[in-house]
């Protein structure tokens, strides 16, 4: 899977857990850049994420992530 | 009686764990009988105190679930008191992110599903760190010892350790409006109103102690 097509499974998770429709989602975004995305949200984020591409995050791969690029990034890596 | 010279202000360990889990569930809780991580996770209070254990062991920096974050008060070799800071995104990660990345890892897919529904509602709660500044998260006085001056003192060491490397701080702590002592008491060591966040929506109290949530901040300036 290129990263495009991450970035495409990616999006409605985002725009539907930080229930925002609109949301763009690019390699240098970031929780500081969107106000719903609190410790909760992004709890739930990364539960639907490892949900949607059947993976399962290492402790140590979660705290590497600074932005969506980064998480695209990881993701490839596992699928 | 004991006074503050009395006490000892140092680094915690894991054999501190204990103490750092009684203060965080004192501080979620905030004076109500509300444990947010009961009543948005469905745990039991036993289940939450055991993967907050698992999670302060992980040693991870950066949020208030960071063993690094927090100084201890120590009375006669007994831990009284207990304040976790740390700088905001000092490694470029939020400390919700970092907090949030804890939560997703540790806690049973069963907490995911049942935090689905109500995280709209905490989120209209939420007010976000801001980017290196000190951010007071968790604090913490043993009943028997309040009043003796240990939350200035443990602040004290937290600003001095911050300010080694800055002229200027920026100094955040976010309180729920419940907890009318503790507005007062920070008020009354140089914080100010920087924000306040309410909420209408009636679940709130369901799962949070108030529905009014004070951002108060203090400005540091060196002198040198």
């Amino acid at each position: 899977m290129d990263r495009k097509e991450i970035i495409e499974k990616l999006t409605p998770v985002f725009r539907n857990i930080l229930n925002n429709q609109s949301l763009l989602i690019t390699d240098e975004l970031t929780a500081n850049d969107v106000d719903s995305w609190d410790s909760l949200s992004h709890m739930l984020l990364i539960t639907e994420i490892e949900n949607t591409f059947s993976i399962k995050f290492k402790l140590r791969e979660l705290n590497k992530m600074k932005n969506i690029g980064a998480l695209v990034e990881i993701i490839q890596s596992k699928i | 009686m004991k006074d503050e010279s009395d006490f000892i202000i140092r680094n915690v360990s894991l054999a501190d764990i204990d103490i750092i889990i009684e203060a965080i569930i004192a501080a979620e809780k905030s004076g109500s009988d509300v444990l947010s991580y009961m009543a948005v996770f469905g745990l039991t209070e036993e289940q939450t105190k055991e993967y907050l254990k698992e999670m302060l062991e992980e040693e991870i920096d950066g949020c208030e679930l960071s063993l690094s974050s927090y100084l201890i008060a120590e009375s006669n070799n007994e831990p009284v008191a207990v304040m976790a800071a740390w700088i905001e995104g000092e490694e470029d990660v939020p400390s919700s992110t970092i907090k949030g990345n804890l939560l997703s890892y540790f806690l049973p897919r069963e907490s995911m599903i049942k935090a689905i529904e109500k995280s709209p509602v905490i989120s209209e709660m939420a007010i976000e760190y801001i980017s290196n500044t000190l951010c007071i998260g968790i604090v913490y006085v043993k009943e028997n010892f309040r009043r003796k001056g240990l939350v200035l003192k443990l602040l004290n060491e937290h600003i001095n350790r911050a300010m080694a490397d800055k002229k200027d701080l920026d100094i955040f702590i976010q309180v729920f409006g419940n907890n009318i002592a503790a507005i007062n008491a920070y008020k009354k060591l140089g914080f100010k109103e920087w924000k306040v966040v309410r909420s209408d929506n009636k679940q709130v109290m369901k799962y949070l102690p108030s529905n009014i949530k004070y951002f108060l901040k203090k400005n540091i300036k060196s002198n040198s």
